[in-house]
C-alpha cells in the first residue's frame, strides 16, 4: 500500500488560433478496488464551459466548449491516490459488463503472425483463466522488443507483430489478442506509473469473476505503484482528448507525468 | 387505372422537376439520376393488409423489445436464445449504448420491413431495417400527383389514402420529444435521400437542418438558426448513421455530425428518431433470430415467415447449404444495398471453390436462403409494353405511443428482366401502393 502523488499535464498548441473548441477528456483517476483518490484537481485554461459524463466503460469523462479565439490547450489534473488496497483491479458482478470485451476489435483483431504464435504457444493446455493470463503475459512480452518510434497511435496488434517491435500500446494491444483468443474478456487499461515521462498502457484480465491487471511491456503484474486512469475495448475508447474545432492550423501535442511516493 | 396510365410521362416530368431523385455514389463520382416511377399499381386487398399489419406490428413490437433487452439486461443471451457471438461480434451492437435508455423505451421509431410475396401468395420477410431507412416519401409524392393527373381514378377506387404519413411521423416525433422543437438532422444536399429530408420537414413542420447548426450546451442540444437565436430541441430525426451522429463518440473524423449530442442523448435530455445502436437489430445474422425473438419476448407465434435461412455458424445448416449450394442465395451480413448478394447457380467452378473457402473459413460472415421465386407486377416498359417483373414492398412501421403501420408502402421493381435485386441504389423503379378499404 502507497500514497502516491500525481500531476499530468496534456497540452495542445495550435500554430494559429482556433474557436469554436469543443473537447471530450479521459483523464481523471476513479475510485476502483485497489486504488482511492483524494484531494483531485483540474486545471483547464481559457475557462471552457464544462459538464461531466461518464462513458459505458465507466470511465469518468470531462466535456466542455472554448468558444473564445485560443492557440494553447492546457490541462493540468493532479491529486493523491492510495494504491495497492487488494490484490486485483476490481470485482465483476454483471456478467452482462463482460460481453464486449471477449470480441476483437479491429486494433486487436489477429492476423497471420498472431495466429501463428497462439498456435505455437501452450495456452490451450492450460485450465485455469488467470495461469492462462500469466502465461499470455509473458508471452506477449517476448514477441515484441521495446523500441520507440517503430509504431505509432494507428498501429495494430498484427502490425507490431510485422514490426517486431512497439511500446506500451502495443504490448497491450498483442496481449488483449492473444487473451480474445483463449476467450478470456480482456480490457485496455490507461494509467501512470511512478516516475516521470508519459502515461502508460496495460491489460487487465477478467479471472473468475476478478480483474487482474498485468503490465506486458514490464512483464509483470500491477502492484501499488500504478495508477489506473481509463479502460475500454482497446486503445480507441480511452483516447485522453478528442476534440473538434474552427481553425485551419497544425496542433502539436505534449503529454508529462510525474508520480511520486508521498512519505 | 388506363386513365392513369395515359399520365406516367407526365408525372416523371413532374417528378424531376420537384428534385425526386436518388444519388448514387460509383467508383467515388456523385451521380443524381431520376427514381423511374411506373403507375401501374402494387394492389393490396383489405384482408390482405389486416394480416400483414398484425404481421408487422407484432415482428416490430418483438424487435423493439430485443433492443431494449440486448442494451439492458441481456435475458436473451443469458437465456441461451441468441449465441452471444452474434450480438457481441457484430460491428451493428454499439458498446457506447449500453445501458441507455432512450426516451419512453423507444428504439426503433421508424422501421422499414421488406417483403415478398411468393407466386404461392405466400408473404415472406426478407430484411428488417431499423436505422434510417428511406422511401416513403416518394409513394407519398407520387400519389399526390396521380390524383392530380387522374382523380378520378381515385374517385372510383376505394383507396386508403396515404397522404397521412407526415401526420405519423409527426406524432411519432412528438410522442418522445423532451421539450423543445422537432428537427430532421440531413448530411446534406449531396445525400442519397436529400429530396426526402427536405420533403418531410415541409409535411412535418420540423426544421431542416445540419448538424452544424445545431450544438449541445451544459447537455441540452440547441438549434441556431441564422439570426443566432438558439431555441431547444426535443427531438432529433437524424437522416446520418450512427457512426457519423458524435465524433466524441463515434467517428472522430466525422464533420456532419453534432460533438457531445450522445451525452444529451444519454442524460436523456433530447430524443434521436431511430435510437443509435438500432445496426443489431437488423444485422442479417440477427434476422434468423427474429422469430425466436417474437415467442421470447411475446408469448406468440410469428404471424408472419422469414425467407427460410440457413445459418453456417450451425454444423447442421453449414452442411445443408454445401449441399444445395446451387439452389441459394448467400448474403454478406456486413454489407446492404443488395451488395454481397450472391446467387450459388450464378458462380464459375472456381470461383465456387473460392466463395466455399471463404465461407468454411468466417462462416459467422454469411446467411444463406432459399430463393423465393416472387411475384412480377407488370410495369411499362420504354417501348410501352406491359411486361412482368420481380417487385418488392417496403412497409413502415411507426411507433409512437402505439405501433401503426402506414396504409401504403414502397413497391420497388428492377427494370431488368429476370434480375431479382430491386434497390434503387442499383438502378430499379418505383410504384404505388394502393390499400384498398374494402
Amino acid at each position: 500500500m502507497k500514497k502516491l502523488h500525481f500531476e499530468y499535464m496534456m497540452s495542445n498548441s495550435f500554430d494559429n488560433n482556433v474557436t469554436n473548441h469543443r473537447f471530450s477528456l479521459k483523464c481523471c483517476p476513479c475510485d476502483n478496488a485497489r486504488q482511492k483518490v483524494q484531494n483531485i484537481s483540474i486545471k483547464i485554461n481559457n475557462e471552457p464551459k464544462i459538464f461531466y459524463d461518464c462513458d459505458t466503460f465507466g470511465n469518468k469523462v470531462i466535456n466542455g466548449i472554448i468558444s473564445e479565439p485560443h492557440n494553447l490547450f492546457e490541462v493540468i489534473v493532479s491529486g493523491d491516490v492510495m494504491t495497492g488496497l487488494d490484490i486485483c483491479e476490481e470485482y465483476e458482478t454483471d456478467i452482462c459488463k463482460t460481453y464486449t470485451y471477449k470480441y476483437f476489435t479491429p486494433f486487436t483483431k489477429p492476423g497471420k503472425l498472431l495466429t501463428e504464435a497462439y498456435k505455437n504457444s501452450n495456452i490451450d493446455l492450460i485450465d485455469a483463466p488467470y495461469d492462462k493470463a500469466a502465461y499470455i503475459l509473458h508471452l506477449a512480452h517476448k514477441l515484441i522488443s521495446y523500441q520507440k518510434g517503430v509504431t505509432d497511435i494507428t498501429t495494430t496488434a498484427e502490425q507490431a507483430m510485422e514490426k517486431k517491435s512497439g511500446v506500451c500500446q502495443d504490448y497491450a494491444h498483442i496481449m488483449l489478442a492473444l487473451c480474445r483468443m483463449a476467450k478470456l474478456p480482456s480490457r485496455y487499461v490507461v494509467g501512470m506509473i511512478v516516475g516521470e515521462g508519459e502515461s502508460h498502457a496495460w491489460t487487465e484480465v477478467l479471472c473468475r469473476g476478478i480483474w487482474y491487471g498485468f503490465d506486458p511491456t514490464n512483464n509483470k503484474l500491477t502492484d501499488d505503484d500504478y495508477i489506473k486512469i481509463s479502460c475500454g475495448r482497446d486503445y480507441s475508447d480511452c483516447t485522453v482528448n478528442k476534440g473538434v474545432f474552427n481553425g485551419f492550423t497544425n496542433q502539436h501535442q505534449n503529454i508529462h507525468v510525474c508520480v511520486t511516493e508521498n512519505k | 387505372m388506363k386513365d392513369l396510365c395515359l399520365h406516367t410521362s407526365a408525372i416523371n416530368e413532374l417528378l424531376a422537376r420537384y428534385g425526386v431523385k436518388f444519388g448514387i455514389y460509383k467508383n467515388g463520382v456523385f451521380k443524381e439520376q431520376l427514381f423511374p416511377f411506373d403507375s401501374i399499381p402494387r394492389i393490396i386487398k383489405k384482408e390482405e393488409f389486416d394480416y400483414l399489419e398484425k404481421g408487422l406490428k407484432q415482428r416490430v413490437d418483438a424487435l423493439n423489445a430485443f433492443l431494449a433487452d440486448i442494451y439492458g439486461k441481456k435475458h436473451i443471451v443469458n437465456d441461451g436464445v441468441i449465441p452471444e457471438e452474434f450480438i457481441f461480434s457484430s460491428s451493428g451492437f454499439l458498446p457506447q449504448c449500453d445501458g441507455i435508455v432512450p426516451p419512453k423505451r423507444i428504439f426503433s421509431h421508424i422501421s422499414g420491413i421488406d417483403l415478398v410475396q411468393s407466386k404461392n401468395d405466400e408473404w415472406y420477410i426478407l430484411e428488417d431495417n431499423l436505422r434510417v431507412p428511406s422511401g416513403a416519401s416518394y409513394p407519398m409524392i407520387a400519389r399526390e400527383l396521380c390524383r392530380r393527373s387522374s382523380p378520378q381514378t381515385f374517385e372510383n377506387n376505394r383507396i386508403a389514402d396515404n397522404r397521412d404519413y407526415a401526420q405519423l411521423l409527426k406524432k411519432v416525433m412528438d410522442n418522445v420529444n423532451t421539450g423543445g422543437i422537432n428537427v430532421i438532422v440531413t448530411p446534406g444536399r449531396y445525400n442519397a435521400a436529400f429530396f426526402e429530408h427536405s420533403y418531410f420537414a415541409e409535411k412535418t413542420g420540423a426544421v431542416l437542418t445540419t448538424g452544424s447548426d445545431l450544438v449541445v450546451e451544459n447537455d441540452n442540444l440547441y438549434y441556431v438558426d441564422f439570426n443566432g437565436k438558439k431555441q431547444r430541441v426535443g427531438a432529433v430525426y437524424r437522416r446520418i448513421s450512427d457512426e457519423y451522429l458524435d465524433p466524441m463518440t463515434f467517428n472522430e473524423e466525422s464533420v456532419i455530425g453534432v460533438p457531445h449530442i450522445f451525452s444529451a442523448y444519454k442524460k436523456g435530455n433530447v430524443a434521436i428518431i431511430n435510437a443509435p445502436g438500432n445496426g443489431i437489430g437488423d444485422d442479417k445474422g440477427i434476422y434468423y433470430f427474429v422469430p425466436k425473438m417474437i415467442k421470447y419476448y411475446l408469448g406468440e407465434e410469428p404471424i408472419l415467415h422469414n425467407a427460410p435461412t440457413y445459418l453456417p455458424y450451425y454444423e447442421d445448416d453449414m452442411k445443408y447449404v454445401l449441399d444445395n449450394f446451387d439452389n441459394l442465395v448467400i448474403k454478406d451480413v456486413a454489407e446492404a444495398g443488395g451488395y454481397g448478394v450472391v446467387f450459388g447457380s450464378s458462380l464459375t467452378k472456381e470461383k465456387k471453390a473460392d466463395f466455399i473457402a471463404k465461407l468454411k473459413s468466417e462462416p459467422r460472415r454469411f446467411i444463406a436462403q432459399e430463393i423465393i421465386d416472387f411475384y412480377d407486377i407488370d410495369i411499362i416498359d420504354e417501348d410501352g409494353k406491359r411486361v412482368p417483373r420481380k417487385a418488392d414492398l417496403r412497409a413502415f412501421v411507426l411507433t409512437g405511443s402505439e405501433t401503426k403501420v402506414w396504409k401504403s408502402g414502397l413497391t420497388r421493381f428492377t427494370r431488368n428482366e429476370g434480375s431479382f435485386i430491386v434497390n434503387s441504389s442499383q438502378g430499379g423503379g418505383f410504384k404505388d401502393t394502393w390499400v384498398l378499404l374494402q
